[in-house]
């Protein structure tokens, strides 16, 4: 009797545990009944090459929320480093420079500020012990007026080379988008980062609780060093994928990023309190949010529409996870 | 006069006798104190007179009215209040709403009247001679106004009986001395005041009469003139049996660790000893002495102002965890479940944080078998009892949990172990288990620096014993002086005779 009643326990946290997978199934078997262009390699190609660009992001602030910080400045570096790659090109090609060059300088110019930022976040958030929101939402307006300042209030077309350009718009053999296999790469670094080495354990540690995992020996400012650093330079990243995909540079880009990459990260399964979450959960977590808009985008339902149901499926996996916990203990 | 009484009261948890047939009584216009070492059952007993716990037999009795008490508001009703040790007080709100949280009067539109609570703050305030604006924010008054004000909400019950659980454990000496004029205010109204505190000094100072509680059991009730502060000891700890320590655990003359002129301005000045390989040394001073902020100075974990630490020939004048990680130190936290643990996961990964370079290949990735292998090593050795490695650490009870935040240190092989109250909560037997890992430990040629809030533990588990007053190390107990030292005496050295 007993027995019976833990194995049911167990199987109803199984089954909690992969609600996110489950779900996603089940709406792409709806989806595929639904819309008959749904389930073809094209579409899938299609819908996962636009949802990898927020992905990429949705990495790093996974990585930030299981350290139990914040970054919602993501979207204005997005933003920002499309911006100084244009940038670079345009007045380095204006003084006869190659353009390949112009952008590679550029690319790293992004990188470096970027890396700049995430380490000015943790060395502040460190040194004073002030909420990360609060920084974070400081330099958000921060990193925006500057891409506006520095592309002098005009977007930038067209000033990218040819292989950057690819990154956002090219297929690896002609079918599978580079966007995708960026964001594949870099899920997979991040997942051997996250379960398989001391940063990663480390990084869950501080976010489980600071104060144990100080009092063990952690280095608490790297392992918070790493997370602001690697949610920085992930948005520089998309920032290029991006800029690469639309061919053009605007300071505007990104605005309601931030939130969207933290859905995808709390869909699949990362806590917000720190201390818990799954590399794997956020790759489920941007394949369903992709499924969702592609899908509602097919069966032509009013935007409007769409963002009652992505508010109304954060709300539900918010309340199966807390079930769950509580199941747990 | 009020008088209360206990009426052979029992409270049984699961697994533990808290209270064994109690009958005891305190009387008003007196302060009552109320004394036992930690576990000895006098918090039970406030909290049953408070309705915070019902007992298991018996009743308690308010002059001729017997209570069935249920609840803390009934009890409230009654006219019994108890002050909590750790203050109830919101610091963002301002005196006023804090002392009537909940009950704030209202005007007949049902808006707050504001100017009405004001009012009676200050009458209340004027009865404990504390002259403050009811405006005021909590969180910018000094730690003893806020515990008067903390007696000035439990006074708006217009209380009977006003019980105060350690109320000067948070204070600076001034502060104390504030704080007892507004104590004696409220006995010259006839309340009964039971005052519990683990200072003696203060209680001779205070209180009037002694009631004390050992092991669950009323040991007996004195006038304070007819007790000094040898017999208060005794009637608190009776005669105290030691464990063994195998004859294999001694320390040899090699100096591992030089504390040299430690000062944080204070919490302790010019603290300087030497840490002998192989030795267990215990530190003995009560709550308040500055016993836990040396140690966590000594580990970097806390600041100090100046001084030196030497391990293994290197002499470190700044301090931090990873650095004394580094030079084969561990500490174990005085509170496990806030600092020791991460309760939320893995008894595994909570094993495995301290030694983590330890379970990796090449320094950086982690081996999945190294790491199980570690932490089954100290589940072995310590014996800790789980339901599985992958079982979260807030399911264990405190004194496995214990054993975790000692196995996390262990599995990185320290010379030195560093132990604050590794025994507060636990169980006897896994007391008894801590101190074996620490004469294990000797014997292998490792030392360990032992602190405990009973520190009559200290005379049988340890080789020596420092003894901290105020912040200085006043005394060194070793050899045949430590071996013809009591309880009582020891106690004695703490409190300052």
């Amino acid at each position: 009797m007993k027995i019976a009643k833990l194995d049911q326990k167990a199987l109803r946290l199984m089954i909690l545990n992969h609600v996110t997978e489950i779900v996603l199934v089940l709406i792409c078997v709806a989806l595929w009944i639904a819309a008959p262009t749904f389930m073809t390699w094209s579409n899938w190609m299609n819908l996962l090459r636009s949802g990898s660009v927020k992905g990429i992001i949705a990495l790093g602030v996974t990585m930030i929320l299981i350290a139990g910080k914040i970054d919602l400045s993501t979207g204005s570096q997005v933003a920002l480093s499309g911006v100084i790659v244009a940038v670079f090109g345009k007045h380095m090609t204006a003084a006869g420079f190659d353009l390949s060059l112009a952008c590679v300088l550029g690319m790293a110019a992004s990188l470096l500020l970027a890396a700049l930022f995430g380490t000015f976040h943790a060395a502040i958030q460190n040194k004073y012990n002030i909420p990360p929101f609060i920084i974070t939402l400081a330099t958000q307006y921060l990193l925006f007026g500057l891409g506006a300042t520095i592309c002098n209030n005009y977007p930038i077309p067209n000033m990218f080379p040819k292989w950057f350009v690819q990154l956002g718009m090219g297929r690896l053999f002609g079918t599978i988008p580079y966007p995708v296999i960026i964001f594949m790469v870099l899920w997979g670094v991040c997942y051997v980062v996250m379960e398989h080495t001391t940063t990663g354990r480390s990084i869950y540690a501080i976010g489980g609780n600071q104060e144990a995992a100080r009092l063990s020996g952690i280095n608490v400012f790297k392992a918070k060093a790493v997370v602001f650093v690697t949610v920085q330079v992930c948005a520089a990243l998309a920032g290029w994928v991006n800029s690469a995909m639309v061919m053009n540079a605007d300071w505007t880009y990104a605005k309601d990023w931030p939130m969207d990459c933290i859905t995808m990260a709390i869909i699949g399964g990362t806590s917000m309190t720190g201390g818990s979450g799954r590399i794997w959960g956020t790759l489920v977590g941007v394949v369903l949010i992709s499924v969702l808009i592609n899908g509602m985008t097919i069966l032509n339902w009013n935007i409007y529409i769409q963002y009652i149901v992505r508010g109304a499926i954060l709300l539900g996996s918010l309340l199966v996870m807390t079930y769950r916990d509580k199941l747990r203990d | 006069m009020n008088t209360i009484y206990a009426e052979n009261i029992t409270k049984i948890y699961p697994g533990t006798k808290a209270l064994d047939g109690v009958s005891c009584h305190f009387e008003g216009g007196k302060i009552n104190a109320l004394l036992g070492k930690n576990g000895s059952g006098k918090s039970t007993l406030v909290k049953i007179f408070a309705g915070a716990e019902i007992p298991t037999e018996g009743m308690v009795r308010l002059g001729d009215k017997t209570l069935r008490l249920s609840s803390t508001l009934q009890a409230t009703q009654e006219g019994i209040v108890l002050v909590y040790q750790e203050t109830s007080l919101v610091p963002t709100l301002s005196v006023v709403e804090n002392i009537f949280l909940g009950r704030l009067p209202r005007k007949p539109n049902g808006l707050i009247d504001w100017k009405a609570a004001r009012v009676r703050a200050a009458e209340l305030m004027d009865g404990m001679g504390l002259h403050i604006n009811p405006r005021a924010l909590i969180q910018h008054l000094p730690m003893w106004q806020r515990q008067v004000i903390e007696i000035c909400k439990a006074l708006s019950h217009d209380p009977k009986v006003l019980i105060l659980d350690e109320p000067t454990s948070a204070l600076a000496k001034d502060e104390v001395q504030k704080l007892f004029q507004a104590i004696r205010r409220i006995k010259d109204r006839g309340v009964v005041v039971i005052y519990i505190s683990h200072k003696l000094a203060e209680v001779n100072e205070i209180a009037d009469t002694v009631t004390v509680l050992r092991d669950g059991v009323y040991v007996g009730s004195r006038d304070i003139r007819e007790l000094t502060n040898a017999g208060m000891i005794h009637m608190m700890f009776g005669d105290v049996r030691h464990k063994v320590r195998p004859a294999e655990s001694v320390p040899t003359d090699e100096v591992i660790m030089e504390v040299n002129g430690l000062t944080r301005a204070g919490w302790y000045e010019d603290v300087s000893f030497k840490l002998y390989r192989g030795e267990v040394l215990g530190i003995a001073g009560m709550l308040g002495s500055g016993r836990t902020e040396l140690l966590n100075g000594i580990f970097g974990s806390m600041p100090a102002d100046s001084g030196t630490v030497t391990v293994g020939g290197k002499t470190y004048a700044r301090r931090s965890p990873v650095l004394m990680k580094g030079a084969g130190v561990g500490l174990t936290p005085e509170d496990r479940k806030v600092d020791g643990l991460i309760l939320m996961h893995s008894i595994e990964s909570n094993l495995c944080y301290a030694g983590m370079r330890r379970t990796t290949v090449g320094g950086w990735v982690e081996s999945t078998r190294k790491r199980r292998a570690m932490a089954q090593r100290q589940v072995d050795a310590l014996h800790i009892k789980l339901s599985g490695l992958n079982a979260r650490a807030s399911s264990m009870s405190g004194g496995n949990q214990q054993k975790v935040v000692v196995g996390n240190w262990l599995n990185n092989d320290p010379s030195i172990m560093i132990y604050d109250e590794p025994t507060r909560g636990i169980d006897v037997h896994a007391k008894q288990q801590i101190f074996e890992i620490m004469w294990a430990q000797s014997i292998l040629g490792h030392s360990s620096i032992f602190v405990s809030t009973e520190i009559e533990e200290l005379l049988g588990v340890c080789h020596r014993i420092l003894i901290m007053r105020g912040g200085r190390i006043v005394d060194e107990l070793k050899g045949e002086r430590l071996q013809g030292t009591h309880t009582n005496d020891l106690y004695t050295l703490c409190l300052g005779g």
